[in-house]
């Protein structure tokens, strides 16, 4: 097992507030690593770091071996970090296929053609079409962004994240506001998912997490207070007291 | 799996963007033969109303490329029809005639103006982006006015009008009208392209929501910035048409009026939209010319009529005009 993606001594104040105090994880090929904790325990702001969204005060971030930490958000994703958002962000005014297609063109091509119709390009409609339908949005290519779901929206978050082919992906909370049913769906959709790519997934959903995480961090105040298989954590006492308390039984 | 006949994967956009490419064809086709109908139209008069009309179109329809597609509100963009005005005076003035030379140096200047003024503003958003382009461009304007040896405040009377190969192209007439059409059929053409590309796609995409698109690999600014370039400098085109047509230059081009008449032509023609911009300006500027020889409060009238269009039509004049299903 080899780490993927390395995030060393990371930390951020904002103000006073220390949001996240060193910490320190690996992503391994091949694996879904779980990061959980209570509300306001700095998950989102951790993905929001490693991706570059906000500026870390210190720490060091490498992907593959390619220290990412100076690099602005756009050249990490160019780099293979790709990520979802807790809140939907998509593109209302797009049709999910369009959606999808924008994300592929990234890692295909780029961006920076200037005369020939991007709608009308079939390689990345293909692509993009077969992103949806292996994530179970297919008959739904057409649909307007603004038009679909909030499960809909979930799904499509996903498929724009995957089709770039990323080296890691940081999904913070996939499962938010889906139904019993949709969830059961997309365990089995990122389960076979994480052989593609390693997930590095934060959760609420604890029968989600602790049904396919291979480890789970957890994250309280800032830091990283339990780490190991999901057999340690669910027997560690500080995980315990912190955030799982008697919902793992 | 590339093998797999890939069906037409996005029919839904095909009848709707037929119905604008031929919408437009018919508004440029109309004004193709409008020096045949001018005699019965009321003459020269009309004819250099509707080449005024043309060149604030083309003005609009690059306002559109950043205002539209990109979501950038500029409140200076009359400053490249300032620029594209003076560079064609001025060259004339020191006796360079060709008129490929001139529009080689009016791109050039444009686009380097907006290549550095944009560089600036695009580091801000929002009601910032609006108040630095005007920035700049009252700026532009307060040097213009100081410009003494090119006529200062008065500006400058051109004896002069751009050649090409010894034809006289640009001047007042018919030569104008139609190197005018045909430099707005050009520019309505590629920046729709440009706006369906992929990069009018990530353009278009910022616009909803430039976090996600960052978070997917791309240079935001890199992109917008590339949309204001190539915007100032389709502007700049209209300033040497303007130029030309006018046969005189003044530092009131580059008024925030007129940034401000541009905005409401490209919203009221339908932002975004293929045609938005084209009948936004032709309107705009041949119904304050109606107007204002009816009565002189015509913008009595003009104000709420402006308000009208907007509330009552989705998308503008463009909006009126397109497919129901399009909509649905
Ligand atoms: N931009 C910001 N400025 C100031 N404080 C912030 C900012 N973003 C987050 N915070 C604070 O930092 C803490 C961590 O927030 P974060 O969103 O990372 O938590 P989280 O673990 O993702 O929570 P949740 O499970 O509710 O999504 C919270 O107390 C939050 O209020
Ligand atoms: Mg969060």
């Amino acid at each position: 097992m080899s780490a993927v993606l390395t995030v060393e001594g990371l930390s951020k104040s904002f103000g006073s507030l220390k949001v996240t105090r060193d910490v320190t994880l690996e992503l391994h090929t091949g694996e879904c690593h779980a990061l959980i904790g209570p509300n306001g325990a700095g998950k989102t702001t951790l993905i929001n770091l490693i991706t570059g969204i906000l500026p870390a005060e210190s720490g060091r971030i490498t992907l593959n071996g390619r220290d990412l930490s100076d690099l602005p958000m756009h050249q990490r994703a160019a780099a293979g970090l790709g990520r979802t958002f807790q809140i939907t962000s998509i593109f209302p005014d797009f049709s999910a296929l369009e959606n999808v297609a924008l994300a592929a063109q990234s890692s295909d091509g780029g961006g920076m053609g200037i005369w020939r119709i991007a709608a009308s390009d079939s390689g990345l409609n293909a692509k993009a079409a077969d992103a949806l339908d292996m994530i179970g949005l297919g008959a739904r290519k057409d649909a307007r962004g603004a038009d679909m779901s909030h499960g809909e929206h979930r799904l499509l978050e996903l498929a724009m994240a995957v089709v770039t082919n990323p080296d890691a992906l940081l999904l913070d909370e996939p499962m938010a506001g889906l139904g019993r049913a949709e969830s059961e769906e997309l365990v089995d959709t990122l389960r076979s998912l994480k052989a593609q790519v390693p997930l590095l997934m934060v959760e609420h959903d604890m029968e989600a997490v602790f049904s396919m995480a291979d480890r789970i961090s957890v994250l309280e105040s800032g830091q990283i207070i339990a780490a190991g298989t999901p057999e340690q954590v669910r027997s560690d006492p500080q995980a315990r007291a912190a955030y799982l308390g008697e919902e793992a039984v | 799996m590339s093998e797999l006949p890939v069906p037409d994967l996005a029919p839904v956009n095909r009848g709707p963007l037929d119905r604008s490419l031929m919408i437009g064809l018919i508004v440029l086709g109309l004004l193709a033969i409008m020096p045949l109908l001018s005699p019965i139209l009321g003459g020269d008069y009309m004819l250099s109303l509707v080449i005024k009309a043309m060149i604030f179109a083309i003005a609009a329809i690059s306002l559109d490329l950043v205002l539209g597609y990109g979501g950038m509100v500029s409140f200076g963009h009359a400053v490249f029809l300032g620029i594209g005005a003076y560079v064609t005076g001025i060259a004339l003035q020191e006796g360079v005639y060709g008129a490929f030379p001139i529009l080689a140096l009016v791109l050039l200047i444009s686009g380097a103006f907006a290549l550095i003024t944009g560089a600036i503003s695009l580091r801000t958003t929002g009601v910032y982006f609006i108040m630095i382009t005007l920035a700049f461009a009252q700026m532009v304007y307060f040097s213009l006015t100081s410009l003494s040896y090119y006529g200062g405040d008065d500006g400058l009377t051109l004896w002069d009008t751009p050649e090409v190969f010894g034809m006289y192209l640009f001047q007042t007439g018919s030569g104008l009208f139609y190197s005018t059409l045909v430099l707005l059929a050009l520019i309505w053409f590629f920046v729709w392209r440009l706006a369906m590309s992929r990069f009018g796609r990530v353009l278009r995409a910022a616009k909803q929501n430039p976090t996600r698109v960052g978070s997917l690999g791309y240079n935001v600014f890199v992109y917008r910035l590339i949309a204001y370039v190539i915007s100032g400098m389709l502007a700049g085109v209209a300033g040497f048409l303007l130029a030309c047509q006018a046969e005189f230059i003044s530092p009131s081009t580059t008024s925030w009026q007129i940034s401000g008449h541009l905005i409401i032509m490209v919203v009221l023609g339908g932002l975004a939209t293929r045609n938005g911009p084209l009948l936004g300006a032709l309107f705009v500027v041949l119904i304050e010319e109606i107007l204002s020889q009816i009565t002189h409060d015509w913008r009595l009238i003009f104000g709420p009529l402006l308000v009208l269009i907007v509330l009552f039509s989705k998308g503008g004049l463009a909006g009126l005009l397109k497919n129901k299903r399009a909509t649905g």
